[in-house]
């Protein structure tokens, strides 16, 4: 087959780029359930594997870097290449955001949390269902799921103002909870970011595929 | 086609067909070339690019045994009607080579005044004026002033193309059909050239055809692509080298075959 | 110790040889027996030889001059008859013809040239030279008698009719090799023009004719080689009379055609001698001309080639 060697280093690309994929699922699981579950010792495993990932991402540019000057890729190839370039970004973003996550579990740990946590995991589950979305479409070089983003993403969006809301009538009814509460506010709105920053992939997955650039959200 | 439509229609070709005894080479070619742009052609070998754009200026029929049929429109009139004479679309239609060919029994001067002392033109003063004119336009004047009688075979593969693309100019044409104008020359004299073909957008046409797919990215407006005889897509080079539309187009582009 | 013996080097050294003798040394040899032969005649007239017009067996006293003058003018009206018509046939045939008319025509011609000489001078005598004297001489004689050219009476075995014939046997190898020299114009220097706007007939002016310029040059001059050297047509019509007339239309001489008629009936000596000596003549003049046709033609088409 033509161009082999040049098909061999896409395929490499990708299968980091799953990997980056999978970091950012882990870092979400994990430091939501350490937080819920105020374990310290699975907190602290997420700043282990954090340089994991910062370095996985800059291989992913230093290889994409090398392939765009010296491969000359054009149509599908660049699109490939750009996109997969920014999506290791942007989950190399979402790691970062976990560990702030599992920081606040550090922060949380002496005492019992003020209420047992219910939203903030469903919107981490969410997230994670977006993530295999994308991942998917990537295998696939289909872009039907990627419509489903735009639900999942309202439905995150919609879980934060819950949270905000509840959050805000605690600090209301008793000034005393206003630190706990800010900490959880700050994992929500880490969250809602980390949510928007998939979606925005999601888009981006889909101008690779189909050359055609939208908007979801 | 959005940048078209600020820009009025040079040549509009209408089912083009072209044989070269009984092997078709062109099957049924309709396209509009912008006027004041650069169009590219590109396409694996034996695509039929050269023999398309040697219809442009009649030079298709040249060779014994070739045929053509269908219509090309300059300005609105078709040059092969009957009462046309290819030797004044020759003028209007200029044509540079994908090997050098100065004529070497000339020198540099002469090699440019050929083509006005063929329509006539003797005046000294205007001959001097336009060989210049020509020369600095094709970036070879500074090259070459001192030594315009040298023999136009004495340059150096690059300057002897920018010394054939100054002799087309000198007629003053209105299109410029360019015919993988530097697959024989270095890195450099091609930069050169393509420097040359962004320059010239301001006053003539230009069609190019080139087997160099970066070089049609890095200097045409307008990309097509011609596969087995057939025009299989036509657009804006930024679109057809981003989001080609025909799959065909695409394997060529990122060299899956060709 | 090997390499002195092996067959490569035995190979070039038979080949040199061959060639060595075969040619150099005839030739020299040629050269050396012509000029003992004709020592006893240079000994005697000296340079005066070339000068004089005179040829008189009986009181032995020759000159070379007639016959120098006669070859020299029947050569000048065969290339002013026969260069423009192997041009035109050199044209029409490379540039106008179908490449079918040309297939067909072009060996024709060339076949021409293996006309045996003797036969085209017999033809010369019996039928051209008739015509000549009645369609062409006399009315020359009679409207351009005034001209010194074409003054006296009108023969039919004459300067102008050795024109004619001699013409007609160069106009095969000048005419073949000129259109070989234009057909190897590259089609890039032809389609140049073209593009710039030339017609059918400028293109060839423009390009072709320059470019092949030296290869044509060559060829008349390897046409004029052959008219220098023509014995037996020439000499059965030229008319075989030793004078330096001005009038083409009257009969004259040339140095093969002496050769020819009077070898045989050369008695004494020094008659023998002074027909060594304008062999000898004739011999380094045709060695002159060819050789520089021959380096002309050569050079062009090596040029081409490595361009």
């Amino acid at each position: 087959m033509v161009r082999n060697r040049f098909q061999k280093e896409m395929e490499e690309l990708r299968k980091d780029v799953r990997k980056m994929a999978e970091h950012a699922k882990n870092g979400v699981e994990t430091s939501v359930l350490s937080l819920k579950n105020q374990d310290v010792e699975m907190a602290e495993s997420i700043f282990a594997r954090e340089d994991e990932s910062d370095i996985l991402n800059l291989g992913i540019d230093d290889r994409g870097m090398k392939l765009t000057a010296l491969q000359q890729p054009v149509a599908r190839d660049l699109r490939f290449i750009s996109t997969m370039m920014k999506v290791s970004d942007n989950y190399e973003r979402v790691c970062d955001l976990t560990v702030k996550i599992a920081e606040i579990t550090l922060k949380t740990a002496k005492k019992p949390l003020l209420k047992p946590l219910v939203d903030i995991p469903r919107m981490a589950q969410t997230i994670i269902e977006m993530i295999d979305i994308n991942t998917m479409a990537i295998e696939k070089w289909k872009v039907d799921e990627i419509g489903v983003l735009n639900e999942k993403d309202d439905l995150i969006d919609a879980l934060y103002d819950q949270v905000y809301r509840e959050l805000l009538t605690f600090m209301i009814k008793d000034p005393r909870t206003i630190d706990d509460a800010t900490h959880l506010l700050f994992v929500a709105r880490y969250l809602e970011r980390i949510g928007d920053i998939v979606a925005k992939t999601g888009a981006r997955i889909h101008y690779m595929i189909t050359g055609e650039r939208i908007w979801i959200k | 086609m959005q940048e078209a439509k600020e820009t009025s229609v040079k040549i509009s070709v209408e089912g083009l067909n072209a044989w070269f005894n009984t092997n078709q080479v062109l099957k049924d070619i309709s396209m509009d070339i912008a006027e004041k742009r650069i169009t590219a052609i590109i396409g694996p070998s034996g695509c039929g690019k050269s023999t398309f754009v040697r219809c442009l200026n009649r030079m298709h029929e040249v060779v014994p045994k070739a045929r053509v049929t269908g219509r090309v429109l300059l300005d609105g009139e078709d040059i092969y009607s009957a009462d046309v004479d290819p030797v004044d679309i020759r003028r209007r239609v200029g044509m540079v080579f994908q090997k050098p060919n100065p004529f070497p029994t000339m020198s540099v001067y002469d090699n440019v005044a050929a083509g006005l002392r063929l329509m006539g033109v003797r005046d000294r003063a205007r001959l001097d004026r336009v060989v210049k004119k020509s020369l600095e336009m094709s970036a070879l004047w500074d090259e070459v002033k001192g030594e315009l009688n040298k023999s136009g075979a004495s340059l150096s593969g690059g300057q002897q193309q920018r010394l054939c693309i100054a002799r087309a100019l000198a007629v003053e044409p209105e299109v410029i059909l360019m015919d993988e104008p530097c697959s024989a020359l270095d890195p450099i004299a091609t930069a050169k050239i393509e420097d040359l073909i962004a320059e010239l957008k301001k006053d003539y046409t230009v069609i190019i055809v080139t087997h160099n797919m970066q070089q049609a990215a890095r200097v045409s407006d307008y990309t097509a692509f011609f596969f087995l005889g057939e025009l299989i897509e036509y657009e804006a080079t930024r679109e057809l080298f981003e989001s080609p539309a025909d799959k065909r187009t695409e394997d060529y582009i990122t060299g899956r075959f060709g | 110790m090997r390499k002195r013996f092996s067959p490569d080097t035995m190979f070039e050294f038979a080949v040199g040889a061959v060639a060595f003798t075969g040619v150099i040394l005839l030739a020299v040899l040629l050269l050396g027996e012509l000029v003992l032969g004709a020592m006893p005649s240079i000994k005697t007239f000296g340079v005066g030889f070339l000068f004089e017009t005179t040829w008189d067996p009986v009181f032995e006293k020759f000159g070379a001059l007639a016959f120098i003058y006669g070859t020299l003018l029947s050569s000048f009206l065969a290339m002013l008859i026969g260069v423009p018509l192997s041009l035109g046939i050199a044209i029409y045939l490379a540039e106008v013809a179908s490449s079918n008319v040309r297939t067909l025509i072009s060996p024709v011609i060339e076949l021409m040239a293996a006309i045996p000489s003797v036969i085209i001078g017999l033809w010369g005598i019996f039928v051209f030279a008739p015509f000549m004297r009645d369609y062409i001489a006399t009315p020359l004689a009679k409207y351009l008698g005034f001209l010194p050219f074409f003054s006296g009476p009108a023969f039919g075995l004459s300067f102008l009719t050795a024109g004619f014939i001699l013409a007609f046997m160069i106009i095969p190898i000048v005419s073949s090799i000129t259109r070989e020299a234009l057909l190897a114009v590259p089609v890039l220097q032809k389609e140049g023009a073209l593009a710039l706007g030339a017609t059918r007939w400028e293109m060839i002016v423009m390009t072709v004719l320059p470019y092949s310029r030296a290869a044509i040059f060559g060829a008349v001059i390897i046409g004029l080689g052959r008219a220098i050297g023509e014995t037996m047509a020439v000499t059965m019509v030229i008319g075989n009379t030793p004078q330096l007339a001005a009038s083409l239309l009257a009969p004259g001489y040339s140095m093969a055609a002496v050769i020819a008629n009077e070898f045989t009936e050369a008695t004494g000596d020094l008659y023998l001698s002074a027909l060594i000596e304008i062999g000898l003549i004739l011999f380094i003049i045709s060695i002159l001309v060819n050789a520089s046709s021959r380096l002309l033609v050569w050079r062009y088409f090596e040029v081409r080639d490595s361009k």
